[in-house]
């Protein structure tokens, strides 16, 4: 009987097969390979790098004067609640009395609304834009001490010119592990910590003894930052004005802000960047209001 | 009638298995050996995507494109020239470690890295091999530009003499093993193709970090030109490529200088003097105990490392804030998180140093740096520069080389009094 039925058989059995032996990579979902039109197209724009400056036209405006920005942060609906943290050491010192220690990741003020420890800083400010007095070169020491087990700063913002002095207000031992530094700091002693190069967005702060313990730092090659208070203020002095500048809106829970009510206009802040163009001699008000959904 | 039915039955019983050896064979044959590439890293994407409100496909694929335009294939590797680019690596060497295992006409080896390496470190050296869910600790990710045991200080890169030493000696205690039986060549080939891979990583990362400025999601020119400002010569390797390049060759001038141990300390000198080195031992106890060093909070009271065992590695870290953040988020995170490739966190804990394996190197040199430096990545703090003076590291490194030899680290010594119970 059909000899060639069989051989039909056989030969179906054999595509079928070997399409199926083929399937074997493991794909990652979403995973993405390089388009090599595009890879090309990129190394050939390499390779006439060095000529194309002349075309960029950003630096064809320059600021006309310097403004001031301040303003508030303050929360609309229920603060989101702390979470508790384990105190595995040190129990008689970190959780005396054997008291519930909670991450201090959202601190917020409920007489004035205002929320502390956000950090807002500017972004991309060409050097020859920059103040004298916000220029890099400030070099006083910032103190940063801890006790109970607790960070006393939690967000920390410095120039990378200045130097950070760790202290220990504790009877027992830490360490301070941020970014390119991991020191012991004893009891009642000291470490101090230069850092390396600026950050673009805030780096843990942490101790590997306690490790519940958490606090946040932010370096920048200029003083365009500020850390908002207890009451969710704060004010930026020495902007340049008169040219479209740059921030960014971070808190430890939401990470980059990317929306907010400001001056009681709802806005967007497409990949947590906000723009603003301030007159020069200007005090600029910014008055935000953040949805409690963001944390 | 019943013997045709049966010789029916078995022919197509017999068919059957013919059928699906064929099937089998074919399978094999069928299957084409995939071309290597590169996976994208999407565990730190993902950590990224926590930070910002998300990545686009375009912004995904020109990243990826990116970085291929920098560093090409597995099976062609390159490296753009950039400042310092000479210094850190050579390309003959990152070329003989790449592709598919070979060998050229005189017998010199070719793709050494997939012969030796990518089981447990993965093609793309991410520290995800097909092994690596098997082995405690899991093997090193390349990506992130960190590395445990070098003589320079935490946040400063290995220099090459320290990658050098790991493959020559592997480490002790873990599954890495020595590569001291390549010749010279093939295991500097290796080292140059870790850089390679390493900065590669570190490259990938930094333009996941900085994609969302180069998109303007609402005006479709601008964020064209942003496009393009993205892909630029200038961002690309004058900036990005050029300050990772540059941190890598400075590692050399950061190392730690090694202090000569003092010789009294040493029984192969002739100024080996035994009263000294017993009291170095005893004031490096008091050390081990004291505010100032403070080695017994994680290496615990008896020194079996039982001191701090609830902390995570930075390779971990990057993902695990979610769990401290969250904590009836996270068996959720955890999926996402395994379902990227993610390996199964584990605490990382400090050594228990009654052993006698030190994964740095076991000569009082290595003992020092790793006082001295502390571990990158892990939680071993550097000794305290204003409280501890060299002398007094010496003094530590005497104390943790003994212990291993005292009473108290032989095995054994509770099996003794139970035997005469037993008696």
């Amino acid at each position: 009987m059909k000899y060639s039925q069989r051989i039909w058989r056989c030969m179906l059995l054999a595509v079928v097969a070997s399409v199926v032996g083929c399937n074997n990579q493991l794909d990652l979902p979403r995973a993405k390979q390089p388009n090599m039109e595009v890879v090309s197209d990129i190394q050939a724009g390499f390779e006439v790098g060095e000529v194309a400056e002349s075309t960029d036209t950003s630096n064809a405006v320059s600021p006309t004067g310097f403004a001031t920005l301040r303003g508030t942060f303050k929360l609309e609906g229920e603060p989101p609640t702390l979470p508790v943290v384990n105190v595995d050491k040190d129990t008689n010192i970190c959780a005396p009395g054997g008291k519930t220690v909670y991450d201090q990741d959202f601190v917020f003020d409920p007489s004035t609304k205002g929320i502390a420890n956000i950090v807002i800083y500017a972004e991309k400010v060409p050097e020859a834009w920059i103040h004298d007095d916000a220029q890099a070169g400030k070099t006083n020491e910032v103190k940063f001490d801890q006790k109970e087990c607790v960070f006393l700063t939690r967000m920390v913002a410095i120039q990378t010119t200045q130097k950070l002095r760790a202290l220990n207000s504790d009877p027992v031992g830490h360490n301070l592990k941020v970014a390119s530094f991991n020191q012991t700091i004893p009891s009642g002693g000291y470490a101090v910590y230069q850092p390396l190069k600026q950050e673009r967005s805030p780096v843990e702060m942490n101790c590997s003894i306690h490790p519940w313990m958490k606090a946040w730092m932010l370096t920048r090659d200029n003083s365009y930052f500020a850390v908002t208070k207890p009451d969710g203020s704060f004010e930026i002095p020495n902007l340049p004005a008169g040219v479209k500048l740059e921030f960014k809106v971070w808190q430890e829970r939401s990470k980059f802000v990317t929306e907010a009510t400001v001056n009681n206009e709802k806005t967007k802040w497409s990949k947590g960047r906000m723009s603003i163009t301030l007159q020069p001699g200007q005090d600029a008000d910014m008055n935000v209001v953040l949805d409690a959904s963001l944390f | 009638m019943t013997n045709t039915m049966l010789n029916h039955g078995l022919q197509s019983g017999a068919r059957v298995i013919v059928a699906l050896s064929v099937f089998g064979v074919l399978s094999i044959v069928g299957c084409s050996k995939p071309t290597a590439s590169f996976s994208e890293n999407l565990l730190f994407l993902k950590y990224q995507e926590e930070q910002n409100d998300g990545y686009s496909d375009q912004q995904q694929q020109d990243i990826v494109d990116a970085v291929a335009a920098l560093f090409g294939t597995p099976d062609e590797p390159i490296f753009i020239p950039v400042e310092g680019r000479d210094q850190l690596l050579q390309m003959n060497r990152v070329k003989q470690a790449a592709g598919p295992v070979n060998s050229d006409e005189y017998g010199n080896g070719r793709g050494l890295y997939r012969q030796h390496c990518v089981h447990c470190h993965g093609i793309t050296g991410n520290g995800r091999g097909p092994t690596s869910a098997f082995l405690n600790p899991y093997p090193r990710d390349f990506t992130m530009g960190k590395f445990k045991f070098t003589s320079t200080p935490v946040g400063i890169k290995p220099t090459e003499a320290d990658l050098r030493k790991t493959l020559m000696n592997g480490i002790a205690g873990t599954s890495m093993p020595s590569f001291a039986l390549l010749s010279e060549g093939e295991v500097s080939a290796l080292i140059d193709y870790v850089k390679y891979l390493s900065v590669r990583g570190q490259v990938e990362r930094e333009l996941m970090i900085i994609s969302p400025d180069f998109v303007d999601s609402e005006d479709a020119e601008a964020n064209e030109q942003a496009r393009k400002e993205f892909f630029s010569s200038d961002l690309l390797v004058s900036d990005v490529l050029a300050s990772i390049v540059e941190s890598w060759n400075m590692a050399e001038s950061m190392a730690t200088p090694v202090p000569e141990r003092p010789a009294k300390f040493d029984r192969f000198s002739p100024e080996f003097d035994a009263k000294e080195l017993a009291a170095s031992v005893d004031r490096g106890r008091n050390l081990y105990f004291s505010n100032e060093a403070q080695c017994v909070k994680c290496h615990g009271p008896a020194q079996l490392g039982d001191g701090q065992t609830n902390d995570y590695d930075d390779w971990t870290k990057e993902f695990f804030d979610w769990k401290k953040t969250e904590d009836e988020m996270y068996p959720k995170k955890m999926e996402t998180f395994l379902a990227l490739g993610g390996l199964k966190p584990r605490h990382i804990l400090p050594r228990n140093l009654r052993k006698g394996v030190y994964r740095g190197g076991r000569r009082p040199v290595d003992i020092f740096w790793r006082i001295h430096n502390g571990i990158d990545g892990s939680g071993m703090p550097e000794s305290n520069k204003a409280a501890l003076k060299n002398d007094d590291l010496w003094d530590l490194v005497n104390y943790v080389l003994q212990l291993p030899y005292e009473p108290a680290s032989r095995p054994g010594v509770e099996l003794r009094t139970n035997t005469k119970e037993v008696r």
